[in-house]
C-alpha cells in the first residue's frame, strides 16, 4: 500500500508544474495551483513513508516495461524510506517558500519554468530512491539531473549562471556515463538489471573493485566528494535559494544513496573499501570547511559546507563498511546510523540555512557577505532561523547535528577495540578529523553570522533591509522545529535508523537499534532538554536583573574613539585571515593589496600571496603620502581552476584537430554517410 | 549515600573554586616577574563589585550580545556535570560523555565570539 501512495505522490509531484504552464504568466494563480498539488504530493508521499514505518510491510510492484532489460520494479525498504522523507519534506517547504521568494508576477519570464522543473526534480529523486531496476533508476536519475540543470540556469540571461550551468551539465553527464558503466558491470555479474544482492561466487575481487570504483566516481560526482565537487559551489551559489536548498539538502544525497545502495549489495566488502571512504570523507570534510572559511559569497560558502557534511556522512558509511568487513555490528549501527541520521540532519539545517540566506538576498539583493551587516535588527526572525541552522550545522548541542556526529564519534572510538574483539585502530584517526571539522565549522559560522546579522550595516542596501513575508518565514520556522525535535528526541529516530541499517546489512538485522546507540542517545536527549530549560531560566534571571538595575546604552567603546564606523568591524575576510593562512597550501588565496615599497615590513596582505598567485598590484608605489588604494582577496576553487580546467583545455586543443572533419558543407557530410554505409556493407 | 555526598562536594567545589585559579595564576606570574601581585582572592572581590554595578550596552548590540554570557554560564555549568572529580565518577557519565563536554564548550565559544562581533567594533 505504501508503494502505491508514494507512486501517486510522485505522479502528482511530476505534474504539479503543468497547470502553471498553460495559465497566465502575469498572475499568481499558477503558482497557487502548483503549491496545492505539491502539498497533496507531499502528504501522499509522507503518509506512504509513515505507513511503511508503522506497518513495516512492503509489496514490490512489478510491471512489464518494453525497454530492453528494463522492468518497472519499485519497492520500499528501510533505506528508501529514510532517503524519501527529505525529498518530500524539503520539496514541499521549498514550494511554499517560492510563493513569495520567486513570485510569478515578479518573475514572469522564468517562474513557470522553475515550478515545472521543481516538481519534476522531486519526482525524479523519489522515483530513483524506490526503483529496484537499473533502467528505472537511471530514468529517475536523469530526470533529476536534467531538471536540476534547468533549475540552476533559471536566470539564464546572466553570464555567470550560464557558466555554472555548463559546468554542472558536464559533471552530471560524466556521472551518468560512470553509472552506465556501473550497471553494465552489475549486469555482467548478476545477469539481470535488477538491483539485488550479488552472487558471491560470480564476483571476482577485480570485478568487485571495478564496481566499487566506478560507483564511487559516478555517485561521488553527484554527492560532491572533495576532488569531484567542482560543479557544486558555483551552481549552488547562482541558483534561486529554494533550489539551492533542495539541491544541497536532497539532490546531492542521491549520490550518497547510490553509494549506500551499491555497497549494500556486497555482503563481504574488502576492508580497504571502508578505509578509502573514511579517508575520502575526512579529506572532503576538512578541505570543504577550509574552502568555506575563505569564501565571502554567502551561498557559495554554504555550498562548501555541503561538501564538508557529505564528508561526515561518507566517514559514517566508511566506518560501517569497515564494520561489515570485520563483522562488528556496533560499527555498522553507529557508523551507518550516524551517517543516515546526518543525511536527514543536513537536509534540514542546510535547507534552513539556504532559505534564510534567500530571505537575506531577497531583502538586500546581494550575496556578498562584506556588504551586509547588522541585519538582526531589521530581520530578527530570519536572524534567529539562521542562528539555529548555524548552531545545528556546527554539530553543537542541543540541536540535531550533534546527535549524528556523536554517533559517528562513538563508532570511531569503538574501533580502538574492546578486549577480545577485532580492532581497526586506523579508523580512529577519523575522530580527530571530525573534531577539526567541527572546530573550523564553528569559526566559519561565527564569521558568517557575525558579518551578516551582527554589528552595523556595511552598505546602503543592508541599512534598508526588511523582514520577509510569513510564507517565507513559515517553512524556515518548521525546519527550526525539526532541528530541535531531532536534537531533543533522538531516541525516537533510532528504530527508523535501525530499519535502514538492517536493510543495508541484513545479516545483522536481528541486532536492531543496538543498546550501544540507544543508551547514550537517551542521555543526549535529557541533557539537551536540561540545556534548553537552563538557558530559558538563565535568560529570565538576566531579564529580571536588568529590569531592577541601572542600564545605560551608548556607542561601543573604541579606545576613546567616539564615532565608530562600520569599517571598524571585522569583515569576513579579516576574521578568516588567520585560518585561510593556515590552509593556504591548498586554498591558494588570491589577494590584491598595495605593496608598501618604502617599508621593509608590510603590515598586512602581502604575506598572504605566498601560497597562491597574485593579482596585479593595484598601485605600484604608495609614495610618501597615502593615496587612494584598495585591497581584495578571493579563494577560488583550486581543483577546478588548477586541475580540471587546464586538463579540459589540453583536451580541447587535442580534439580541435578533429575539426578538419567538420567543415559545414553538406556535400562532405553526404560523403561521410556514404562512406559509413560502404564500410558497414563491407564489414558484414 | 557516598555518591550524594561526593556529587554535592563536586558541585560546591566546581562553582566556588574557579576564581581562585585566576588568583593562583596571577600570583605565580607575579612571583616569576619579581612583583608582589594582586591578592589571591582578587577575582572574588571583582565579581562582588561587578555584581553591584549597573550595565552598559552598546547601541549596535542586539539580544545576541546579552545571550553570550548566559550561554557561557549555562554551558559551563552543564559541562561541569560530566567532568569527574579526582578518583570519583562524574555526577553524569555515559559512553562518549567527553564528546558532549567538548561540544558544550564549543557552544559556549560560538556565542562568546558572536557576542563580541555584535558590538560592531574590532576593539
Amino acid at each position: 500500500m505504501s508503494e502505491q501512495l508514494i507512486l501517486l505522490g510522485i505522479i502528482i509531484a511530476a505534474t504539479s508544474g503543468v497547470p502553471g504552464l498553460v495559465l497566465s504568466r502575469y498572475s499568481t494563480t499558477g503558482q497557487c495551483v502548483t503549491t496545492v498539488l505539491a502539498v497533496i504530493a507531499a502528504v501522499l508521499g509522507l503518509s506512504g513513508i509513515t505507513r511503511f514505518w508503522t506497518s513495516g510491510d512492503s509489496q514490490e510492484i512489478v510491471l512489464a516495461w518494453s525497454v530492453p532489460g528494463g522492468e518497472f520494479n519499485v519497492s520500499m525498504d528501510g533505506l528508501s524510506a529514510l532517503f524519501l522523507l527529505p525529498v518530500f519534506l524539503v520539496s514541499l517547504l521549498g514550494n511554499i517558500y517560492g510563493l513569495s521568494y520567486w513570485k510569478q508576477t515578479e518573475h514572469a519570464d522564468n517562474g513557470r519554468q522553475l515550478r515545472f522543473f521543481y516538481g519534476l526534480l522531486t519526482a525524479g529523486m523519489a522515483l530513483l530512491v524506490i526503483a529496484r531496476n537499473s533502467m528505472l533508476f537511471l530514468v529517475g536519475w536523469e530526470v533529476m539531473a536534467l531538471s536540476a540543470f534547468f533549475l540552476v540556469t533559471t536566470e539564464d540571461d546572466q553570464q555567470d549562471v550560464r557558466e555554472a550551468g555548463w559546468i554542472y551539465l558536464v559533471a552530471t553527464h560524466v556521472a551518468t556515463l560512470f553509472l552506465f558503466g556501473l550497471f553494465g558491470l552489475l549486469y555482467a555479474v548478476n545477469g539481470s538489471l535488477t538491483l539485488a544482492p550479488l552472487n558471491e561466487e560470480a564476483v571476482t575481487p577485480g570485478m568487485a573493485w571495478a564496481i566499487f570504483v566506478v560507483a564511487l566516481v559516478g555517485f561521488g560526482l553527484k554527492a560532491g566528494i572533495m576532488p569531484l565537487h567542482i560543479w557544486l559551489p558555483s551552481s549552488h551559489a547562482i541558483a534561486p535559494s529554494h533550489v539551492s536548498a533542495i539541491m544541497s539538502g536532497v539532490l546531492i544525497k542521491m549520490g550518497i544513496y547510490g553509494i549506500v545502495r551499491i555497497t549494500s549489495l556486497f555482503p563481504h566488502p574488502p576492508l580497504e573499501w571502508g578505509g578509502t571512504l573514511l579517508a575520502l570523507g575526512a579529506v572532503s570534510g576538512v578541505l570543504g570547511v577550509a574552502f568555506a572559511i575563505g569564501q565571502h559569497d554567502l551561498k557559495r560558502l554554504l555550498a562548501y559546507h555541503s561538501i564538508e557534511n557529505i564528508g561526515i556522512i561518507i566517514m559514517g558509511i566508511g566506518l560501517a563498511l569497515v564494520g561489515r568487513s570485520v563483522g562488528r555490528a556496533e560499527w555498522i549501527i553507529l557508523g551507518l546510523g550516524g551517517g543516515l541520521l546526518h543525511v536527514w540532519n543536513h537536509a534540514l539545517f542546510k535547507a534552513l540555512l539556504f532559505l534564510s540566506a534567500g530571505s537575506v538576498i531577497h531583502a538586500v539583493h546581494t550575496r556578498e557577505i562584506d556588504h551586509l551587516g547588522g541585519l538582526a535588527k531589521a530581520m530578527p526572525r530570519t536572524a534567529l532561523c539562521f542562528l539555529v541552522g548555524a548552531v545545528a550545522i556546527c554539530g553543537l548541542p542541543p540541536l540535531n547535528g550533534f546527535v549524528s556526529e556523536f554517533l559517528i564519534y562513538l563508532g570511531l572510538f569503538d574501533t580502538l577495540g574492546i578486549e577480545g574483539g577485532p580492532s581497526c585502530a586506523g579508523a580512529a584517526f577519523g575522530a580527530p578529523a571530525l573534531a577539526l571539522i567541527g572546530a573550523l565549522a564553528v569559526a566559519c559560522f561565527v564569521k558568517v553570522f557575525g558579518a551578516v546579522f551582527l554589528g552595523t550595516a556595511r552598505s546602503e542596501h543592508a541599512q534598508h533591509a526588511h523582514e520577509s513575508r510569513a510564507s517565507m518565514i513559515g517553512p524556515m520556522a518548521l525546519l527550526v522545529i525539526c532541528c530541535f525535535s531531532i536534537g531533543l528526541a533522538s531516541p525516537f529516530a533510532a528504530p527508523v535508523l535501525g530499519q535502514g541499517v538492517s536493510s543495508w546489512a541484513p545479516e545483522f538485522a536481528d541486532k536492531g537499534p543496538d543498546q550501544a546507540m540507544l543508551a547514550p542517545l537517551e542521555w543526549i536527549s535529557i541533557l539537551g532538554v536540561v540545556l534548553v530549560v537552563a538557558l530559558v531560566l538563565a535568560s529570565a534571571a538576566l531579564w529580571l536583573r536588568l529590569r531592577g538595575s541601572v542600564v545605560q546604552t551608548g556607542p561601543t567603546w573604541g579606545c576613546g574613539y567616539l564615532a565608530p564606523t562600520p569599517r571598524m568591524q571585522y569583515t569576513s575576510s579579516s576574521f578568516a585571515q588567520l585560518l585561510v593562512g593556515l590552509f593556504d597550501w591548498v586554498l591558494r588565496p588570491r589577494t590584491r593589496a598595495p605593496c608598501l615599497r618604502s617599508q621593509a615590513y608590510s603590515p598586512f596582505g602581502c604575506e598572504l600571496t605566498d601560497g597562491g598567485s597574485t593579482m596585479p598590484p593595484s598601485s605600484k608605489d604608495l609614495g610618501l603620502f597615502p593615496q587612494k588604494t584598495d585591497f581584495c582577496s578571493a579563494v577560488p576553487d583550486t581543483v577546478l581552476d588548477e586541475a580540471v580546467l587546464p586538463t579540459f583545455r589540453i583536451g580541447a586543443r587535442l580534439f580541435s584537430r578533429l575539426r578538419m572533419l567538420q567543415q559545414g558543407s553538406i556535400q562532405t557530410y553526404v560523403l561521410y554517410i556514404f562512406l559509413a554505409l560502404l564500410g558497414l556493407l563491407l564489414w558484414r | 549515600m557516598e555518591t550524594i555526598i561526593c556529587n554535592t562536594v563536586h558541585l560546591v567545589l566546581a562553582f566556588t573554586l574557579p576564581p581562585l585559579l585566576l588568583g593562583v595564576i596571577a600570583k605565580t606570574k607575579a612571583l616569576f616577574a619579581g612583583r608582589v601581585g594582586p591578592p589571591l582572592l582578587q577575582a572574588y572581590y571583582d565579581l562582588i563589585k561587578l555584581l553591584r554595578k549597573g550595565s552598559v550596552f552598546g547601541t549596535t548590540t542586539t539580544w545576541v550580545f546579552r545571550a553570550g554570557p548566559v550561554v557561557g554560564l549555562v554551558t559551563t555549568s552543564l559541562a561541569v556535570l560530566v567532568v569527574p572529580l579526582a578518583d570519583y565518577a562524574a555526577p553524569i557519565s555515559f559512553t562518549g560523555d567527553f564528546v558532549l563536554l567538548a561540544y558544550l564548550l564549543g557552544l559556549c565559544r560560538f556565542f562568546t565570539a558572536s557576542a563580541a562581533l555584535d558590538t560592531g567594533s574590532a576593539f
